[in-house]
């Protein structure tokens, strides 16, 4: 794989990671939908 | 939007070797971020229509800011939260515009009722949690709490200021979003929603 992709993909998931933790954290999503909090994520 | 958000994490599962874990937790994060921008993004357009862009982007922040740490009712599906998203603040903006219409300049005792009522909501009811995010460290139950009561003080404060600098209309945006979102923490405002969430399934909205 290239190193742009890499770099590319690697900081997506770290996003997405990073915002999956902030909603866990918080009571709730800001809308009015709320999916599943994963398991590992539940506090 | 579910089969296209399955199909990029398992892209990205199979690109960057995640395991089922991680796969879970990208997979909520991108579940999360992809709700919340159609909602609003709808959300937004539906007041933009109706000529209160900037009315339902207040009553939105309002709504976001209590939401994170009160919480509050839920859809069960994207498509109906953001359409119910749509219709609660296009009713609320609305609402604030006929006061504005019918010369209602009673503001800051309508800021100094809706914080009383909010306050006492949120001290008996925040967070409102539901099945599918529970709020289980009673530590953190309490700390969501005092953030709530916290954010119902600073938005009351701004709200004061607006009104007091004349701005009848935004002050009038501010209250009611502060009441309807109190009301929507309670036990009936949570049965209300479960209410409209079944009936636009039944109407056809099934995502």
């Amino acid at each position: 794989m290239k190193k742009w992709k890499m770099v590319l993909l690697g900081s997506l998931v770290t996003l997405l990671s990073w915002l999956a933790s902030a909603n866990a954290a918080s009571a709730s999503t800001v809308i009015w939908y709320q999916p599943q909090v994963p398991e590992v994520l539940r506090k | 939007m579910q089969g296209f958000l399955d199909r990029f994490v398992a892209y990205l599962a199979k690109e960057a070797n995640l395991k089922t874990q991680q796969q879970e937790i990208v997979r909520f994060g991108l579940e999360c971020t992809a709700s919340a921008l159609v909602s609003t993004g709808v959300a937004l357009g539906f007041g933009g229509i109706l000529g209160q862009f900037s009315e339902t982007l207040t009553a939105l922040l309002i709504f976001a800011l209590l939401r994170r740490f009160s919480g509050g009712a839920h859809c069960t599906a994207p498509g109906r939260c953001a359409l119910f998203t749509a219709v609660i603040l296009a009713l609320v903006t609305g609402q604030a515009r006929w006061l504005e219409e019918i010369g209602f300049s009673l503001h800051s005792l309508g800021i100094i009722v809706t914080v009383v009522i909010a306050l006492a909501i949120h001290y008996r009811w925040a967070p409102a949690d539901c099945p599918a995010h529970p709020i289980i460290n009673p530590v953190r139950r309490q700390r969501l709490k005092s953030l709530s009561l916290a954010a119902i003080a600073v938005i009351a404060s701004f709200l004061w200021l607006i009104s007091f600098l004349g701005n009848g209309l935004y002050a009038g945006v501010g209250w009611v979003s502060l009441l309807w979102h109190s009301l929507g923490i309670t036990p009936w405002g949570n049965k209300a929603v479960a209410g409209a969430d079944r009936l636009l399934a039944t109407v056809g909205v099934r995502r």
